[in-house]
C-alpha cells in the first residue's frame, strides 16, 4: 500500500512537473515523449484507483442522485405510453417469461394433514421486463428462429456503480437501473411490453417452478468433498495418502489422462437448477413465493424462477403473458394452495373410523 | 406418585409459591417466645418474618408507618414484569425482517385460534395432541417442562414424565396444527435454562400424577421460582454435568479428580464480562425490540376483544 502510494504521487509530482514545463515552453522535446513513457510506466498494476465517481458528493447528494434516478424515467419517453401491444390467450405449447427473485430464507408449514414441511421464501423485488426480441434477432439456442426471448431485470441500482455502457437499455424502456438483468426464451404469442412490472401473482399457488441459484462459494477443494470419493485408509502402513484421489487412469493404451477426469478444484459458486418445486403460497403484498423444498444459494442472493415443465395448464391456464394487477378484480393479500393449512383454521383433528365388521 | 403432593416433589427445597402461602405461614414455628407479643410485631406478614436462621435472632420493634413504607416499596418491587413469549424475537444473523414479520404474524394468527398460555421451563403442562395410532384419537400427557427451543413457528419444548418407572420425553412443536390443547397445571420456574440433567436424576424428581390437578396461579402475581437442588444417580451420566454450571444440580457426590477438571471448561469471570464479546450476542436493536413490543400488544388487545365478544 505505501509503496503504491508513493509511487502514485511521485508519479503525479513527475506529471505535474512536465506539464509545466511544457506549458512554460522549456524541455518541449523530451516533454511529450516523457509523459507516454510515465504513462506505461511498468508499476502501473500497482498504482490504485482512488477516485470513484461518487468520491465528490457528499451523503446527502448521493441520496439525491439514487432517488432521482427513480424518479428520472417516468418523465422520459416510455414505451408503455405508446399503445399496449395485443395480448393473445393460452395455447398449448406457448412459453412465458420466468422472473427473477432474491432468496430471503426457509419457512416452516404445516399441511391439512398435519405434516410439516419447509418451504424457500422468495421475493420479487423491482422486477420489470426491459427488452422484447423478436424471434429473427434473438440469439436462442432453437435454430429454428420461432423462439423470442424476453429480457427482465431485478432489484433497482444505484447509477453511481455502474458501467455507462450498460445504461442504454434501461434507459430505452424507461426503467430505474437494475442489478441483474436475465433472457429467458419466450413463444412469440406471450411478448410483453417494455417497462412492464412484473409480479408474484405471476404464477399461482398449486403451479411447479424451475428455480436457479447461485450456490455457495466452497474453494479450492480436494477430491472426497468436491466428488465424494472414498480417500485411502486413516493406518495400516499408509504415507502420505489419506485423502488422494487414487489412480488416474489406464498405463500405455490411452497414454494419457481422459478429459473431463474429476480432479481437485474450485468448487461452489455455480449456477444451479433445482427442478419441479411446488409453490404452495403467495404473499400479494410484499410479493413473495414460498417454493416447497431447498433452493441453491445464500440468503440474499438472486435466483431465477420459471414455468416447469411438470405444469398441466390445458384446463387451467395461467395468467398470460403475465399478470397485470390494473385489469381484473384485486388478489387477496395472502393466496394459499388448496392443501396447506392455514393458521387461522382450526386444529386438525383424525376422524374416528368405524370397524368394519365381518 | 398416586398420592401426588405439590410439596413434596422438591423435598428440602425451599419453595416460594403462592398458593400455599397461607398454610406455610402457620406452620413455621413462633419468630421468638422471649419477644414481647406485641400488636405491632403481630401486624408484620409472613413475608417479612425471619427465615429459620435469622428465628434466633431477637425480632426488631417496627412502627407502624414503617411497616405500611416497606409495603409499599415490596409492591413497588413485585410488579410484575410484561411476559412475551421468547420465540418472537428473532436470532442473530442475517435476516430478513419481512419475512420475520410475516412469521410473527402467523404466531399470532394461530394464537388466535389456539389458546397457548404462558408457561415456563420448569412447570408442569398437560398437552393433548392429534394422533392417528391413539384410542378417541387423541392422547394427553403431563409432564415437566425441561427445554424451550427455537423461533417462531419451528418452536419446541419437551416434556418429561417417569411413568410406571420408564421415563419418557416428547418433543412438541409449539405451532403445529396437531396441537389441541395446552394447559398448565402448575407455573414455575427453575433457576437454570434447561433441566435435561433429570434424565441422571433420581426419579422422583421428573415423576408426576397424570391425573394431577390444576393449581390456579393468581393473576398480576410475579411467577415463583422453585431453587430446588436435585440429588443425582451415581454415575455413568449422558453429559458431565458438573461442567455446565447447574444451580439447581447436586455435585456433592462428584469425585474430586473430576471436580478438578471443571474450572477448564468454564468460561473464565474476566471473559464473561468482555463487552467486545458480549456484542455479537445482542443483535436485535432497540428499535426492532420495541417493534416486536408493540406488535405483540395489539396481538394481546385483539385476544382480549375477541375473549369479550365470545362472552
Amino acid at each position: 500500500m505505501a509503496t503504491s502510494w508513493c509511487l502514485t504521487s511521485m508519479r503525479n509530482s513527475l506529471l505535474k512537473v512536465v506539464k509545466f514545463s511544457v506549458i512554460q515552453g522549456r524541455n518541449t522535446q523530451i516533454g511529450e515523449n516523457f509523459v507516454q513513457r510515465l504513462k506505461a510506466c511498468t508499476c502501473s498494476h500497482l498504482i490504485q484507483h482512488r477516485s470513484y465517481y461518487d468520491n465528490t458528493l457528499t451523503s446527502e447528494n448521493q441520496k439525491f442522485v439514487y432517488q432521482w434516478n427513480l424518479l428520472k424515467h417516468q418523465f422520459g419517453p416510455s414505451p408503455l405510453k405508446d399503445s399496449p401491444w395485443p395480448r393473445q390467450d393460452w395455447k398449448p405449447g406457448s412459453k412465458r417469461t420466468g422472473l427473477i427473485a432474491v432468496k430471503l430464507g426457509m419457512y416452516p408449514m404445516w399441511t391439512k394433514s398435519g405434516k410439516k414441511f419447509v418451504t424457500t421464501a422468495l421475493q420479487i423485488q423491482d422486477c420489470n421486463v426491459i427488452r422484447y426480441v423478436p424471434p429473427d434477432i434473438a440469439p436462442g439456442d432453437d435454430q429454428t428462429g420461432k423462439n423470442a426471448a424476453i429480457e427482465v431485470g431485478a432489484k433497482n441500482a444505484s447509477p453511481l456503480y455502474m458501467d455507462k455502457g450498460l445504461t442504454h437499455k434501461f434507459h430505452d424502456a424507461c426503467v430505474p437501473l437494475k442489478q441483474r438483468t436475465v433472457l429467458f426464451y419466450v413463444t412469440e404469442n406471450s411478448a410483453i411490453q417494455p417497462g412492464t412490472p412484473l409480479y408474484a401473482t405471476h404464477f399461482r399457488p398449486g403451479m411447479y417452478v424451475d428455480c436457479c441459484g447461485k450456490t455457495i462459494g466452497k474453494g479450492f477443494q480436494g477430491v472426497m468433498k468436491r466428488w465424494g470419493m472414498k480417500g485411502q485408509p486413516a493406518s495400516h502402513g499408509q504415507t502420505k495418502t489419506h485423502r488422494r484421489m487414487g489412480a488416474t487412469g489406464g498405463g500405455g493404451s490411452p497414454g494419457r489422462i481422459w478429459k473431463g477426469k474429476k480432479m481437485p478444484g474450485p468448487m461452489g459458486n455455480k449456477w444451479r437448477w433445482t427442478r419441479c418445486l411446488k409453490i404452495w403460497r403467495i404473499n400479494t403484498r410484499h410479493n413473495i413465493i414460498f417454493v416447497e423444498g431447498n433452493v441453491s444459494g445464500s440468503k440474499g442472493g438472486f435466483v431465477k424462477i420459471k414455468d416447469s415443465l411438470n405444469n398441466r395448464f390445458e384446463n387451467d391456464p395461467p395468467p398470460f403473458p403475465t399478470h397485470y394487477p390494473e385489469d381484473g378484480d384485486a388478489l387477496a393479500e395472502e393466496l394459499y394452495d388448496e392443501d396447506l393449512h392455514e393458521m387461522l383454521q382450526e386444529s386438525v383433528a383424525f376422524e374416528e373410523e368405524e370397524e368394519e365388521e365381518r | 406418585m398416586k398420592n401426588y403432593d405439590h410439596d413434596n416433589l422438591c423435598p428440602g427445597g425451599n419453595v416460594r409459591h403462592f398458593a400455599s402461602q397461607d398454610s406455610s405461614g402457620k406452620d413455621e414455628p413462633p419468630t421468638n417466645s422471649k419477644s414481647p407479643s406485641d400488636n405491632e410485631v403481630d401486624a408484620i406478614p409472613e413475608r417479612l418474618s425471619p427465615d429459620n436462621k435469622a428465628a434466633t435472632l431477637p425480632a426488631p420493634k417496627i412502627s407502624l408507618d414503617l411497616l405500611r413504607r416497606r409495603q409499599a416499596q415490596k409492591k413497588d418491587q413485585e410488579q410484575v414484569e410484561k411476559f412475551i413469549t421468547p420465540e418472537i424475537y428473532p436470532p442473530m444473523g442475517r435476516r430478513s425482517k419481512i419475512l420475520d414479520y410475516l412469521e410473527r404474524q402467523d404466531c399470532f394468527k394461530r394464537r388466535m385460534v389456539m389458546d397457548i398460555p404462558e408457561f415456563y421451563v420448569g412447570s408442569i403442562l398437560a398437552v393433548t395432541m392429534a394422533d392417528p395410532h391413539a384410542n378417541g384419537k387423541t392422547s394427553r400427557l403431563v409432564g415437566i417442562c425441561i427445554e424451550r427451543k427455537n423461533y417462531g413457528l419451528g418452536a419446541s419444548f419437551k416434556l418429561r414424565n417417569v411413568i410406571d418407572g420408564q421415563g419418557l420425553e416428547v418433543l412438541y412443536e409449539l405451532y403445529s396444527p396437531l396441537l389441541h390443547k395446552l394447559e398448565v397445571l402448575k407455573l414455575e420456574k427453575r433457576t437454570d435454562a434447561h433441566l435435561l440433567y433429570l434424565r441422571d436424576a433420581l426419579p422422583e424428581y421428573s415423576t408426576i400424577d397424570p391425573d394431577m390437578i390444576a393449581i390456579k396461579h393468581p393473576p398480576g402475581r410475579p411467577v415463583p421460582v422453585n431453587d430446588i437442588v436435585v440429588k443425582m444417580k451415581p454415575r455413568p451420566w449422558h453429559r458431565r454435568w458438573e461442567r455446565y454450571e447447574l444451580k439447581g444440580l447436586d455435585v456433592s457426590g462428584v469425585s474430586q479428580s473430576r471436580m478438578a477438571t471443571v474450572q477448564d471448561h468454564i468460561l473464565p469471570e474476566y471473559k464473561k464480562m468482555d463487552l467486545l464479546m458480549m456484542y455479537p450476542r445482542y443483535d436485535i436493536t432497540e428499535k426492532e425490540r420495541m417493534r416486536i413490543e408493540r406488535e405483540w400488544e395489539v396481538h394481546q388487545n385483539e385476544l382480549e376483544r375477541t375473549a369479550k365478544k365470545g362472552s
